[in-house]
């Protein structure tokens, strides 16, 4: 695959996780959340596979299937299974309307793709809009942990976080080391298996996945 | 012999989880967890001897890297997790006794307290800064289900926060780290050696400084969120009160300076890059926001266990202003009140589990008359009190000295001064409210609990180890710090 057909495929890609993202954000029960950051995860692996084709670079395709089978596969499975095992809810309880969430992750998408300016990132494989994509992801990840209630939603946020970051390596740095990605697979998969523990727990002892539960330790 | 020793030190604590969980040997679960924790101080010390005949080790393809500075992280985990190890003998079998904590969770806790261990004592010793994250972030998710381990809607709470707050904080040391990669890989490529610490180091006054400068934000607000600088200190207090004391002690006395390592590792690259001052303003500003937030917060606290986590808030501040202020001075006294910190909260959290066990609540309040009632725990209260107050003869003392006289020589006399303020209102709330739990009437109807030999010697060795150090300080011991000091400094 040349260089540039790679590029726009990776701001293809990048632009389609933004859109994932607002849906996260725009979604009202916590089934749509799962699938669309499977969706994500699963667009992020694309980036990756066209990075890896466009440098012919082994350990690039080996964080693209890892992303596939931990972000796209694993982590929404596990999440999926605590739904189904606590019979809980699957409404979604956010702290502001669903309309103003997406407008402002709309408005945020906009704002960021328009201003941020990547020069001092002059990205490996020259996909230009993906530092400010990337940066929009993160922030849209931490937009849903703070606004939203669930404790399974706030998990769906911090792999937006995650996968936002990833983005931002990948185009800037062809991926971080192996060793390292791999850690970093490591743990996550460990944190998600700790929240599966988690709200099974939280589901016994409060009767709910709220965590505004969680709100009796102060000063 | 230093592949060894680094062998034995991660070996040890990983084998002793493991066999804790064999069937037959799960009743010997303390014996064995305490087994691991002394083999892990030994390969501590043989590494701190080597280091320091010889300076600066590297092994296993260059993957290790120890210096002075790893040193005194290194030995300073293996003696709070030995301490920690001790008192959990007594201290589970309490609650277990008490119904907190069901039985079969006892081999649990002794698995993950190693566990734990193991994954702090990789920190130190890794020379690649992306390994260093993921050790880091390993300690979270490890400690976490410590946190957690007696099953109530508060410990889950804790844990929760600590969770969520840890890893998102660290997900922005983890960009930093990346950043830092991005400007290192076209001078050392894109393999692992452009995260090696002493690779970095070598080419670190050719990285692009724009980067390194936002690369060690995101890294200081990131490992920040783990040291317990505020305002991402939010999580600090629940989870550090809700664990398990002996939990407690390691959290406090040591997590955190693992934490702080890896972000004076990054300072010492930020400021070979993009000179020092960006960086140490930064540790300026949030070591001052630390000291004076926790203030309040210790003057209004009625919970024994959150009084000794603000403190750490506190304390882990000062720390960051001293290394903020810099120059030799500055940097001696962030390391010595490193030290002097964890030997100090490690005992103090202890003597205050045995004394929560005792009363069998956590509210200061209906805590009178220990020093009557439980004479060892109420002394040593009362000594790491004054020893956290910073009153001679102890190592604080000399380090907020330092610390004070730093910013005068640097020019940044006002900085000092404001810090010396707020320091002394936080000492003069810790020493009121111990004097208030230590002294007074017990009520009436209260027994006096039974001290235990392990309780005793974990609450006294770090104490025994302050007054060395403040007292007469090895030779080893000062050269070790004064080394560790100019290589965050910059200068070795």
């Amino acid at each position: 695959m040349s260089e540039a057909l790679a590029s726009n495929l990776i701001d293809d890609f990048a632009i389609g996780m933004v859109i994932a993202g607002i849906g996260i954000i725009w979604a009202r029960s916590l089934g749509w959340a799962l699938i669309l950051i499977g969706l994500q995860s699963t667009l992020l692996a694309g980036a990756a596979l066209g990075a890896a084709l466009a440098t012919d670079s082994t350990h690039i395709l080996a964080g693209a299937a890892l992303t596939l089978a931990v972000k796209s596969i694993v982590a929404p499975t596990v999440l999926w299974l605590v739904l189904l095992r606590l019979r809980t809810s699957h409404d979604v309880q956010a702290s502001i309307g669903q309309r103003t969430g997406t407008v402002i992750a709309i408005a945020m998408a906009l704002v960021f793709g328009q201003s941020l300016d990547a020069s001092p990132f002059r990205t490996a494989i020259g996909a230009e809009r993906v530092l400010p994509t990337a940066i929009t992801v993160m922030t849209m990840g931490i937009m849903v942990m703070v606004t939203h209630r669930q404790a399974i939603i706030q998990i769906v946020g911090f792999l937006m976080i995650e996968n936002g970051m990833a983005l931002a390596a990948l185009t800037a740095t062809y991926g971080m080391p192996l060793v390292v990605e791999l850690g970093i697979f490591l743990d996550l998969l460990l944190a998600v298996f700790v929240v599966f523990v988690y709200s099974g727990r939280m589901h016994a002892i409060f009767g709910s996945l709220d965590t505004h539960e969680l709100r009796t330790l102060k000063g | 012999m230093i592949a060894a020793a680094v062998s034995g030190l991660v070996a040890a604590p990983i084998a002793a989880a493991l066999v804790i969980q064999i069937p037959l040997l799960r009743r010997f679960a303390g014996l064995l967890a305490l087994l691991g924790a002394m083999l892990t101080l030994i390969s501590a010390v043989l590494i701190a001897v080597e280091v320091q005949s010889n300076g600066p080790q590297s092994t296993f393809k260059d993957w290790i890297y120890v210096d002075s500075l790893s040193v005194v992280i290194l030995v300073l985990i293996a003696v709070v997790g030995v301490c920690a190890t001790l008192n959990s003998l007594p201290y589970i079998d309490e609650d277990v006794a008490s119904g907190h904590l069901r039985s079969q969770d006892a081999p649990r806790y002794y698995s993950l307290l190693m566990l734990f261990m193991a994954t702090m004592v990789i920190v130190p010793v890794v020379d690649n800064l992306g390994i260093m994250w993921v050790a880091i972030e390993a300690t979270t998710v490890v400690s976490v289900l410590l946190v957690s381990i007696y099953r109530t809607g508060q410990s889950l709470e804790a844990a929760w926060k600590y969770l969520v707050l840890g890893s998102v904080g660290i997900a922005m040391a983890l960009f930093g780290t990346m950043m830092t990669f991005y400007a290192s890989s076209p001078l050392l490529g894109e393999g692992s050696q452009s995260l090696a610490w002493t690779d970095l180091r070598a080419v670190a006054e050719q990285l692009d400084p724009d980067v390194m400068r936002l690369a060690f934000v995101f890294v200081l607000v990131g490992y920040g969120t783990k040291v317990g600088l505020a305002p991402m200190h939010t999580w600090l207090p629940d989870a550090h009160s809700q664990a398990p004391s002996p939990v407690s002690a390691l959290l406090s006395g040591v997590l955190l300076n693992c934490a702080l390592y890896a972000v004076l590792r990054f300072r010492v690259l930020t400021a070979a890059s993009a000179g020092s001052d960006y960086a140490d303003d930064l540790l300026i500003a949030f070591g001052l926001f630390s000291v004076g937030l926790a203030v309040p917060f210790l003057v209004v606290q009625h919970d024994i266990k959150r009084m000794l986590a603000y403190h750490s808030v506190e304390h882990m501040g000062i720390i960051a202003l001293a290394a903020g202020i810099g120059g030799p001075v500055g940097l001696y006294a962030a390391m010595l009140h490193l030290v002097a910190h964890s030997l100090t909260k490690s005992s103090l959290f202890m003597a205050a589990g045995s004394v929560v066990q005792a009363f069998n609540t956590r509210s200061m309040h209906r805590m009178r008359g220990v020093i009557k009632l439980a004479p060892f725990s109420g002394a040593s209260l009362i000594v790491g009190a004054l020893a956290l107050a910073g009153l001679p003869p102890f190592a604080m003392f000399t380090s907020e000295y330092g610390l004070v006289s730093g910013s005068f020589s640097s020019g940044q006399a006002l900085i000092g001064v404001i810090g010396l303020l707020l320091i002394a209102l936080a000492a003069a709330s810790l020493l009121y409210h111990t004097v208030h739990v230590a002294y007074g009437e017990p009520r009436p109807g209260k027994t006096a609990p039974r001290l235990r030999g392990a309780t005793l010697l974990s609450v006294s060795i770090p104490l025994l180890l302050l007054l060395l150090v403040s007292i007469a300080p090895p030779a080893a011991f000062d050269s070790a710090l004064r080394d560790a000091a100019s290589i965050i400094g910059g200068s070795e």
